[in-house]
């Protein structure tokens, strides 16, 4: 049987308009993720990944269409909702981090426990144990601007598991990372999954789509692909990511994987 | 400074820039693209910075309308009349004008004198519906009065001469006594009513506004026929010991009204040879106008070093946007310089757009200034406006085209200087570092530097304090030794470490800064006002420097107590880490809120001095009463007053006192036994046993004087005090007599305009017969009401009774309120302190969108954003003010300690009301400007904020 989508979405709009202009980011677009499903949305720049990860989250609105989050259709919650939503349910991974520059690593991965009202002490440790599991707990006092890149992402990762969200959303994690470093990040990731965690991420980086579970490939705002991903994948994505260097002139770095 | 040579510095230091401008491309976009794009903010920088320049014209104004208003008094009360040559007694009118014919001759339109008028007059008091007790009768003629010095407008004199039984008054005689033309009034003349009937009302101006009365600035005189007094006192045996008609002959110097006093020193040679030494001429027109200059430039210096303490704060807002905008241009700078612009284009750039602001704000400043003066002046006139007309003084608003050019030039200056400086030091970026948005981090070159500077610091600061005590300087011996010990902070802070370094020198720069004054004090050197600018504004540092290397320490304090709430935990965490632009809006908050407490303070203990005051000026007397000395009340008289237990008869006079290079006719009170046995405490008795004996010796020796420590000064700060020991010369300009005094012992502050004191002997030698008892110390048992007995009963002989409690009062009255006004003046400063903190605050919401937009996705409340700012833009505030109200304890106190100068004999009292009212003033306003953009920082959409590249 089906394991029931933690998140469904139904024929979602989403349109920018600058003064005359319009661009349709998202377009007829659905989707169901499972309940420890590793999704990658994948797809050219432009192709309406980062707006799908901000209007499926709650983060932006939708001209039309519906969002179900755990069973509640969340653009007709209160912005106040919302937040509340993302606070108790949801957390965050972003390409640049994110981090709040004037908080050490365990403050930053704190703040998401004070939000779901844990007591400060509470926090502490919850943030501790989290920095541990993600292999910085010896970082736990150091500043963002002390750490180095991977570092930093591995705090942003512990911040967005520290409240045991039921869904973590990850905005090119690792395109702000060197390949190693994008590699190890990478592999916490999937261990994190093996571990139950519902994954969406978005990337435009096959290496890194390949680690997924199920593919979904976005163009001009559509869902162009939604599958599976099969042994012979692996191969296939890499190809497209050297197809894709060389139009832009560059050589194939080593894969992430 | 005159207003070419004004604009003429802004327009040289505005060269570079109209060049870059015009010349390079990259500068012009640099300069031009963010004063254009973010209107908003740049209208904020400029009312910030514009504020400095309102206060500096504003003071500066402040001294145009005190200068005008003396002047004024000068120009328009004395009109035509020059200088006076005051005789005794009617028989020396006869010789008097036999004098004044020689000086007619000279009076040519090429001489120096162009008009001389002779007066008779004499002391009386007037009743109308109300009582005037001391008016003054003269007689003049009419036609003559008018012709005299050339321009009858001046002279106040309209109509003919009033006939016999008929007189003309002055419109503040009018206005006194309750009295309309046709009305009949009573004259008391030598203590004998005489009923005239009121022709015509005159204004306050020439020869009708001429004032002798004990100094007094309105005009109470009743105008009637030449002879009218002789007349009246024929068949009237005067009583002994009164003072006999005056007779003035006025001169008008060649020139006008305004140029006329230029010829003084020529026209008093003229007089002099003319009408010898007994009389002498009086240079009075001259002498108010020296007065109007000095009181002018001294209370414009008090209101400058106060408005300075405001302009620091606009100085440090300055920095403090220059730095942020910096910060928030980091990465695109650190890329220009990596495409190959110089470091000086990148000064020019940022100092060109800070060139837009310095020049706008400054231009709008300086119009603002002058609305800013007016207020002041408005104000300072209703503080001015003393019920007893003793102290009372009309300001009339005024203001110079050359001080509003000056105001603007000097702000100007100040504000382009502190930007280019800024500049200087933000384009010192590493390059990578500002691409990279990496942290800067501290290199081998920044710590040769501190090294470097610490060294110059140590040998100028020891330099400066062994200059400072070989040369008596105040300013050097406060500045040296804290210059000094900075600079062995700079150079062992590596060593012991940042924290432990700072918290000692800020210490010590805080202990020595509020024992300067005392110190000061101590070893009798002189200062000025601008000491006190160098103290607050050194606490102020070192106390917002000592904060900021235990703020960590504090935040986590705070955070651990207050952890499970985040807004305040991330308001906190921010001030923390910014700790320059932390410091320098503290320092603004602090600067401002330091002035204006440490004037409650003071204001606080000159009320508190009222009964100290009056049992030290009274002695053993509670009670001052001056009559006429034309018709004196005799002390038989006032013994028999019911509950009058004791009575003081002094003379009361004024004489051409002169005191190091001051020359200025000033009160003398010559005293006998009865307020020898009981007198007036002194300040300083030298080397007397007690008070009583070097009253007595005073008495006793016609060579002592004891005066106060304001002799010869009219207002504002206290310059060359005199000391025991000193010489001081008082000269009768009618007798010529001359007398040189040492001075024996300091009284206390001269509230009942007492002056000089001597003994009885030498006020008889200097006055001749116009030595008269007409002043009286009184005891009694109820002093109010027997004060005001007195009054009513005593009202034909000129009687001013007042308890000294009132008139004590009356003069600290006037005092706290011009505390008050300054308090008020300064707390402009706070605009730009609020102002400041509104930037920083538009500023910060801008930088941290990400951060946001993070905390928004993560589950972060709107209102708990719009929370964080408003709890981050208040915890700074209230920090600024803390740091302000602790200096000011701790900087009053230190003044009190040892009790020089002004405060001496005070107590320390703490103004808590007052504190109260401005922390809470300046909480609600900081929290109100910061509402716009903490409640816009919670409308930021976490999507959008999250999209923002940079």
């Amino acid at each position: 049987m089906e394991a029931l989508p933690i998140l469904a979405a139904d024929a979602v709009r989403k349109v920018y308009r600058t003064g005359a202009n319009e661009v349709v980011a998202l377009d007829d677009l659905h989707l169901r993720v499972a309940e420890g499903e590793f999704v990658a949305v994948m797809g050219p720049s432009g192709s309406g990944k980062t707006t799908l990860l901000n209007c499926l989250s709650g983060l932006d609105d939708i001209d039309s269409g519906a969002v179900w989050f755990d069973g509640r259709v969340l653009h007709e919650m209160s912005d106040l909702e919302r937040t509340r939503q993302r606070a108790s349910t949801m957390g965050f991974v972003f390409q640049a981090f994110n981090l709040i520059p004037v908080f050490d690593a365990a403050e930053n991965v704190e703040l998401p426990l004070l939000l779901a009202g844990r007591s400060p002490r509470e926090a502490r440790r919850r943030a501790i144990e989290t920095l541990d599991r993600v292999g910085l707990g010896d970082r736990t006092q150091h500043r963002p601007m002390e750490l180095s890149g991977g570092e930093q992402q591995r705090v942003a990762i512990a911040r967005a598991l520290a409240s045991a969200p039921r869904l973590v959303w990850a905005d090119e994690p690792t395109g702000a990372l060197d390949t190693e470093t994008a590699g190890t990040v990478m592999g916490l990731l999937r261990e994190l999954h093996r571990d139950g965690l519902t994954l969406v991420l978005v990337t435009h980086d096959p290496d890194i789509g390949s680690s997924a579970q199920r593919l979904v490939r976005m163009v001009d705002g559509r869902i162009s692909e939604d599958r599976t991903i099969g042994d012979g994948d692996g191969d296939r994505l890499a190809e497209e990511r050297h197809a894709a260097i060389a139009m832009a002139g560059g050589a194939p770095a080593d894969s992430a994987r | 400074m005159s207003v070419p040579a004004a604009l003429g510095v802004v327009g040289l230091l505005s060269v570079p820039f109209v060049l870059a401008l015009a010349v390079h491309p990259i500068t012009r976009r640099l300069a031009l693209r963010y004063p254009v794009r973010r209107l908003s903010e740049s209208a904020l920088i400029v009312v910030g910075s514009m504020l400095g320049t309102s206060i500096i014209t504003g003071s500066l104004i402040v001294g145009d309308t005190i200068d005008r208003s003396i002047r004024a008094s000068a120009y328009e009360q004395l009109g035509p009349i020059d200088e006076v040559v005051v005789a005794s007694g009617l028989e020396a009118r006869t010789e008097l004008l036999r004098q004044a014919v020689g000086l007619d001759a000279s009076a040519t339109p090429d001489g120096v004198i162009d008009g001389v008028l002779s007066m008779t007059t004499t002391q009386v008091a007037v009743i109308g519906r109300r009582t005037q007790p001391r008016a003054q009768l003269i007689e003049v003629d009419f036609d003559e009065a008018r012709s005299f010095g050339g321009d009858a407008g001046a002279t106040g004199i309209e109509g003919d001469t009033p006939a016999l039984g008929h007189a003309a008054i002055t419109e503040d005689l009018a206005a006194t006594t309750e009295t309309a033309i046709g009305d009949t009034i009573t004259v008391y003349v030598y203590g004998v009513p005489v009923d005239v009937e009121v022709d015509r009302i005159l204004d306050r101006r020439g020869i009708a506004g001429y004032w002798p009365i004990d100094g007094r600035q309105q005009s109470y005189n009743v105008f009637v026929t030449p002879g009218s007094l002789a007349a009246g006192l024929v068949g009237i045996t005067l009583p002994e010991a009164v003072e006999p008609p005056q007779v003035t002959l006025a001169v008008s110097n060649a020139g006008g009204v305004e140029d006329g006093a230029d010829r003084t020193d020529e026209a008093i040679t003229l007089i002099g040879d003319v009408v010898g030494t007994d009389p002498s001429p009086q240079a009075v027109k001259r002498d108010v106008i020296d007065q109007a200059a000095t009181t002018a430039d001294q209370l414009s210096q008090l209101y400058f070093t106060m408005g300075m303490f405001s302009v620091a704060a606009g100085v440090l807002l300055l920095i403090n946007i220059f730095v942020m905008l910096a910060d928030e241009r980091r990465s695109q700078l650190g890329m220009l310089r990596a495409l190959g612009m110089r470091r000086s284009s990148l000064v020019l750039g940022f100092a060109t757009e800070g060139w837009l602001y310095a020049l706008v704000s400054s231009v709008v400043g300086a119009l603002l200034g002058i609305q800013l003066g007016r207020i002041i002046a408005w104000r300072a006139d209703q503080a001015l406006d003393a019920d007893n007309d003793l102290y009372a003084l009309d300001l009339t608003f005024a203001w110079e085209q050359s001080t509003v050019a000056q105001g603007f030039a000097i702000g100007f200056t100040i504000a382009l200087v502190t930007i280019v400086l800024t500049s200087v030091r933000i384009s010192r970026l590493n390059v990578i570092a500002a691409i990279r948005d990496l942290p800067a981090g501290s290199d081998s070159s920044r710590r040769s530097w501190t090294r470097v500077v610490g060294l110059i610091s140590l040998v100028a600061g020891t330099a400066m304090s062994s200059w400072a005590v070989v040369a008596r300087d105040s300013y050097g011996l406060a500045a040296g030794p804290m210059l000094a010990v900075t600079g062995i902070g700079l150079l062992v802070a590596p060593r012991f470490g940042v924290r432990p370094t700072v918290t000692w020198v800020s210490l010590f720069v805080i202990v020595w800064a509020t024992m300067i004054v005392p110190v000061i004090g101590w070893l009798d050197i002189t200062t000025e006002i601008p000491i006190f600018l160098l103290q607050g504004t050194t606490m102020c540092a070192a106390g917002v420097a000592l904060l900021m290397v235990h703020h960590r320490a504090l935040g986590r304090w705070l955070s651990e107590r207050f952890g499970g709430s985040l807004p305040i935990r991330i308001g906190l965490a921010y001030p923390v880490a910014k700790a320059f632009r932390t410091a320098l809006t503290l320092g603004m908050f602090a600067v401002v809120i330091l002035t204006i407490i440490y004037l409650s303070f003071i204001s606080l203990m000159f009320r508190q001095q009222v009964d100290g005051l009056t049992e030290d000026l009274g002695g053993g007397y509670e009670i001052l009463v001056n009559s006429n000395p034309s018709a004196p009340i005799s002390v038989a008289q006032l013994d028999a007053v019911d509950g009058v237990t004791a009575v003081a008869p002094v003379g009361y006079g004024f004489v051409e006192t002169t005191f190091g290079d001051r020359v200025q006719m000033w009160p003398v009170t010559g005293f006998g036994p009865d307020l020898a046995a009981t007198p007036p405490a002194l300040r300083d008795r030298g080397a007397f046993d007690s008070d009583a004996d070097a009253w007595s010796a005073v008495l006793n020796d016609p060579d002592l004087v004891i005066v106060d420590e304001f002799l010869l000064n009219t207002g504002g700060p206290v310059s060359d005090t005199p000391d025991i020991g000193d010489t001081v010369i008082i000269r009768d300009t009618t007798t010529g007599t001359t007398r040189e005094l040492t001075v024996a012992a300091l009284s206390t502050d001269d509230y009942l305009l007492a002056g000089s004191f001597v003994g009885v002997e030498t006020y008889q030698a200097l006055f001749g017969d116009r030595a008269v008892d007409s002043r009286f110390y009184v005891d009694a048992e109820d002093p109010d009401a027997v004060a005001a007995d007195i009054g009513r009963t005593f009202a034909a002989n000129g009687a001013e009774s007042s308890t000294v409690y009132a008139l004590v009062e009356a003069v600290l009255a006037q005092s706290t309120g011009l505390f008050t006004l300054m308090q008020q003046f300064v707390g402009v400063g706070l605009l730009v302190g609020i102002a400041g903190l509104g930037v920083v605050m538009i500023r910060s919401v801008r930088e941290r969108r990400r951060d946001i937009g993070m905390l928004r996705a993560i589950g972060l409340e709107p209102r708990s954003v719009t929370r964080t700012f408003l709890f981050e833009a208040t915890f700074v505030a209230a920090e600024g003010v803390l740091i302000g109200i602790l200096i000011a304890l701790v900087g009053t106190y230190g003044l009190v300690l040892n009790g020089t100068g002004f405060l001496a004999g005070f107590s320390w009292s703490v103004p808590w009301p007052d504190i109260i009212f401005v922390a809470a003033l300046t909480m609600a306003a900081a929290a109100l400007t910061a509402a716009i953009p903490s409640y816009r920082a919670g409308l930021i959409r976490p999507a959008q904020a999250l999209r923002i590249v940079d």
